[in-house]
């Protein structure tokens, strides 16, 4: 079982180089004492690590965030319809009969999975080596910029405001996406 | 060149006080001991990595210490711009506080 310092080692690789992450958890280990002191400076270093991350490429990482919308939706379309029209094409619709209960299931696994995952990898790619902040921003940002549109939409057209508040599900896929990427592809030195 | 934070500054200002033993936890200790305040970790490091990018630090790895669980010491120097970079705003603070007469205190 890996110790606290590795563990703590890993979670600052994912936001830093290898080198600074195994420097930064050797000051921890010097500069505190005790686990709770010891946890509560890797946190804010990753946090305000990955803050930093965010706010110095802003303006990209929403560009890639809107960029990838596309891909999001096209993937979304391939992978729930293909299979269905591929099945009637070949004229196996008498043997598999997609119940509501089926195609609720199937919907929620390639809608907040499976297309998250692959997302998550591919706006890791694209992030130049700032996955985490490219996938928080890309989990994020389409939601609330969807909540901005509802309310200004309710407020334009004068009707009661029923706020529909993203729920953020799929941000775990898009982060394991971004993870399982960042695991083979580290940052350089 | 942008003019450096405050922040950045007291942080060139401690790595040069320290010399060749300049590392994290030095820098953190020399910070809280000239200023009374204990600099946030996270906003260290940033910094850090900020002045790096920016070319006024430069930093090099030490050897691994079993104090630190075998890991090694990321070494910092003030780099010759960023030696310029603190005295230009220095000079900007001394212009400022030049013929001042704050009350309540002997030397401006």
């Amino acid at each position: 079982m890996p110790n606290a310092a590795t563990v703590a080692e890993w979670i600052l690789s994912l936001v830093t180089t290898q080198e600074r992450a195994s420097a930064t958890v050797g000051d921890c280990l010097e500069g505190t004492r005790g686990t709770v002191s010891f946890w509560w400076f890797i946190l804010r270093t990753a946090i305000s690590t990955c803050a930093r991350d965010t706010w110095d490429s802003r303006w990209r990482l929403c560009r890639l965030s809107v960029w990838a919308l596309v891909p999001r939706a096209l993937l979304v379309a391939i992978l729930l319809h293909a299979p269905m029209m591929l099945i009637n094409y070949l004229g196996g619709a008498a043997y598999f009969t997609l119940t509501p209960a089926r195609e609720y299931w199937l919907e929620a696994a390639v809608i907040t999975g499976i297309v998250p995952f692959i997302m998550g990898r591919i706006v890791a790619r694209r992030s130049d080596g700032r996955e985490i902040a490219a996938a928080l921003t890309f989990a994020i940002l389409p939601g609330t910029i969807g909540l901005l549109i509802d309310t200004a939409l309710a407020l334009f057209s004068h009707q009661t405001l029923k706020l529909n508040f993203p729920v953020y599900y799929d941000a775990i896929f898009i982060l394991a996406g971004a993870l399982s990427w960042r695991a083979r592809h580290p940052r350089p030195a | 060149m942008a003019p450096l934070g405050e922040f950045e500054q007291i942080v060139l200002l401690a790595i040069l006080r320290l010399g060749e033993d300049a590392y994290g936890v030095t820098i953190r200790q020399e910070i809280a001991a000239c200023t009374d305040r204990e600099p946030a970790p996270g906003a260290l490091y940033t910094t850090l990595d900020r002045l790096e990018e920016k070319g006024l630090v430069k930093s090099h790895m030490g050897d691994p210490t079993p104090q630190r669980g075998g890991r090694a010491k990321r070494y910092l120097t003030v780099t010759p711009s960023g030696i310029q970079a603190v005295a230009r705003a220095q000079r900007s603070f001394q212009r400022l506080l030049k013929g001042l007469k704050l009350p309540g205190v002997a030397h401006a």
